[in-house]
């Protein structure tokens, strides 16, 4: 089969224009390290490192949301801690202000000490963590209670929701937990200091199953929280599994096998110099050159 | 019997020349794609009782190939239409998906980001600024998308009238062209020259719109006649943007030329026009519904100052990109679910940003999430575009593969010619030589008579 000279140098310069472009492809890809960057270049692989990079966003996003609400519930745990305390030395205080050995004088001075413990424990109840009041149910802008303990929430309760769905409350019903100026833990300490006052001893004993009740609440609350304290770290450890998880398959999907391109760029090169140095060869060939 | 030995040596003469002339035309022209090579037809001159007395020049012939050179003209025709096509949605994919890989995805995901935050500080103005500005940016990356694609659609709608400009011009050479080949012919010429010049407008044709030829000169494309015989029939562009059509203007009046039937460049780029008005359509579908379901959800709930049942985005009524609603505010973005629960209660905000995970948002996807239902449009796109790029390679390999068998009928190898340049030469020179010798036996002859 004849090959004119037009066909034969088309061929050449198409040869080379092919090897430039398939050198070109590779250099991108060694340069970006990316084997996808568009979506014409694998569109099934594009697409779904779209949906895992909107997935690894949302991990991300969760670890992070994560952090907040435990530093919150950590708080909130202290909070809590602090009113125990509170609650139990006025125990003492109460035991200390039943015994009949006690006067009516030292039942009013013992009276003073407990309603300093029911100024700890009202403090610890308007707990405000990043300008929220923790207690308040949803009204996190009020101070849940007032110094008399009457309480100005809600019985609501908000609740931090990740993007798995997992559920954590991070605000209370204050009432619930300390109770107010007549029930409770607040109530109960009030009634302790109007019977150490008063010099009722009756009245003061009174006041113990009433705070062992009260500090059973603040318990229940911390074992609640420590709970969720607990599926806080589960999450944040599942998560960043999550997300080392979705970053390996990204990089299965876009990647380039860099030694693969490598590879490839060096057999290019070696094709493109062939090709070139044939064409040179081919140049001195031609019958013209034999008859000059 | 007597022979005129002077006109047999003159007959050589001068075939060897026809022949050093269509030798010395292709040589000349051997870098010509639009050439096919000449050579002399010679026959032998009868004499009496059927003796040869010397040779004829009975014509040029042209070689031809038309079975290849309309394969190579509908191939041409695919490769251009998808090398137009590829052109202009490589450049819409740049925008769809960015270098910098922050996609309009990525700006709703970030979206419910902010959401999954509001629900757990629900009362936090920072946090709600931050809600109001991702939703900003996701209503500015769709309509600065939206735009883009617009704008690329519309831009190289524009620029037909420049190359239906250059189909008129070809159809009315090709018409010109006619007559002189008519001519040519009637006066007995071959008309090499003028059917590589034609032969040669119709490839260009083929790969301006996927025109055709019969061979003789009618072009048509879709069936419409192009030219027809010695007449040029206009080609005009009507309408503009995602309306513009092509129409041929006949002698009773137009008809239009359906854009799903034509090829080449221009076929190509009303193609790409018409897949980008198609993703437009599909990404305005996916916006509009999920800011819909959005705004939907946004009514439900209550903002810090107690307000409900505000939109967060203006959905334009007719078209039109989204806008975060003017209306909203760090005050009244509503995250709270209940009006008693303003402003500690974020369950409304936890709302909106489960609809990250709710599938059947957009109508065209029902079992899909919004992140899926956006991948889904991505990922078909991308699909036409390397389909489309595939296709031009493999045409572009079937061409070289068209155009070397063709090359091997019509054109030029210089060491062939080169061959037939020594051949000739020779046959010059004792053609010549033959001439003189005849010249010389009559000179010899007369002398001899006179004496």
């Amino acid at each position: 089969m004849k090959i004119s000279d037009l066909a034969f140098f088309n061929t050449l310069a198409d040869s080379i224009d092919t090897v430039s472009s398939n050198l070109g492809i590779a250099q991108q890809q060694l340069a970006t390290g990316k084997r996808v960057l568009q979506p014409s270049d694998d569109p099934a692989a594009f697409a779904e490192a779209g949906l895992l990079q909107a997935a690894k966003s949302a991990s991300n996003n969760d670890v992070a949301l994560a952090a907040q609400v435990q530093g919150r519930l950590n708080a909130t745990d202290g909070a809590l801690a602090q009113a125990a305390n509170a609650i139990a030395a006025a125990m003492a205080s109460a035991t200390e202000g039943a015994d009949g050995t006690v006067n009516a004088a030292q039942m009013a001075t013992i009276g003073q000490t407990v309603q300093g413990q029911l100024a700890e424990l009202i403090q610890s109840a308007n707990l405000d963590y990043g300008g929220i009041y923790v207690f308040s149910g949803d009204q996190t802008q009020v101070a849940p209670f007032s110094s008399a303990g009457v309480y100005a929430g809600d019985t609501g309760g908000n609740s931090a929701v990740f993007s798995n769905g997992t559920s954590l409350q991070a605000t209370f019903n204050g009432q619930a937990v300390f109770g107010d100026s007549t029930t409770g833990a607040i109530g109960a300490l009030q009634s302790l200091v109007t019977a150490l006052n008063a010099g009722d001893k009756v009245g003061t004993a009174a006041a113990l199953p009433q705070l062992s009740a009260a500090l059973q609440q603040i318990s229940n609350t911390r074992a609640s929280i420590g709970a969720s304290l607990n599926i806080a770290t589960s999450l944040v450890a599942d998560q960043n599994a999550n997300i080392v998880a979705l970053d390996n398959n990204l990089n299965q999907l876009v990647n380039a096998d860099l030694a693969k391109t490598a590879a490839a760029i060096q057999e290019q090169m070696t094709q493109l110099q062939a090709v070139v140095a044939f064409a040179s060869d081919m140049a001195r060939i031609p019958l013209v050159n034999i008859l000059a | 019997m007597g022979v005129n030995l002077g006109s047999v040596g003159l007959s050589g003469v001068i075939a060897a020349q026809a022949e050093l002339q269509a030798t010395e035309a292709n040589i000349t022209n051997a870098n010509n794609p639009s050439y096919s090579i000449e050579s002399a037809d010679l026959a032998a001159r009868a004499g009496f009782g059927g003796v040869s007395i010397g040779v004829d020049v009975t014509g040029i012939e042209r070689a031809e190939a038309p079975l290849l050179t309309s394969a190579i003209n509908d191939t041409q025709s695919t490769e251009s239409f998808n090398s137009a096509f590829g052109r202009i949605t490589q450049l819409a994919q740049t925008y769809l998906a960015p270098n910098s890989g922050r996609d309009l995805s990525q700006a709703l995901q970030d979206l419910f980001n902010s959401l999954t935050n509001l629900s757990f500080s629900p009362a936090d103005p920072n946090l709600r600024a931050a809600v109001l500005s991702a939703a900003g940016q996701f209503a500015t990356m769709s309509g600065s998308l939206s735009g883009h694609l617009v704008q690329i659609s519309v831009e190289e709608l524009d620029g037909l009238s420049a190359l239906v400009q250059q189909v008129n011009d070809d159809s009315k050479e090709i018409a010109q062209l006619n007559v002189q080949i008519q001519a040519a012919r009637g006066s007995g010429g071959g008309a090499g020259a003028l059917l590589d010049q034609r032969d040669a407008l119709v490839a260009d044709l083929a790969g301006l719109i996927g025109a055709r030829s019969d061979g003789h000169g009618n072009v048509s494309v879709a069936g419409v006649p192009l030219v027809s015989g010695t007449t040029a029939l206009p080609l005009a562009t009507t309408g503009t943007g995602s309306s513009t059509s092509l129409e041929v203007a006949l002698a009773n009046g137009t008809l239009q030329l359906p854009a799903s039937q034509l090829g080449g460049t221009i076929g190509g780029i009303m193609a790409a026009a018409n897949r980008l008005d198609q993703l437009n359509t599909s990404l305005t579908d996916f916006v509009d519904s999920v800011a819909g379901a959005i705004n939907t959800q946004h009514q439900n709930g209550f903002g810090l100052d107690g307000s409900t049942g505000n939109d967060l985005f203006a959905i334009p009524v007719g078209g039109g990109p989204i806008s975060l609603n003017p209306a909203i505010t760090v005050q009244n973005l509503a995250a709270s679910g209940t009006a008693a629960g303003v402003p500690g209660d974020g369950t409304n905000a936890a709302a909106l940003a489960a609809l990250a995970g709710t599938t059947g948002l957009v109508s065209s996807f029902p079992s899909g999430t919004p992140a899926q239902a956006y991948s889904q449009i991505v990922s078909d796109f991308g699909s036409s575009v390397k389909s489309a790029m595939d296709e031009e390679k493999t045409a572009a390999g079937s061409l070289q593969s068209l155009n070397q068998l063709k090359s091997s009928i019509t054109g030029v190898s210089l060491n062939e010619e080169l061959t037939h340049l020594v051949q000739f030469q020779s046959a010059l020179e004792a053609a010549g030589r033959a001439l003189q010798v005849a010249n010389d036996t009559t000179s010899f002859l007369i002398q001899e008579l006179n004496q």
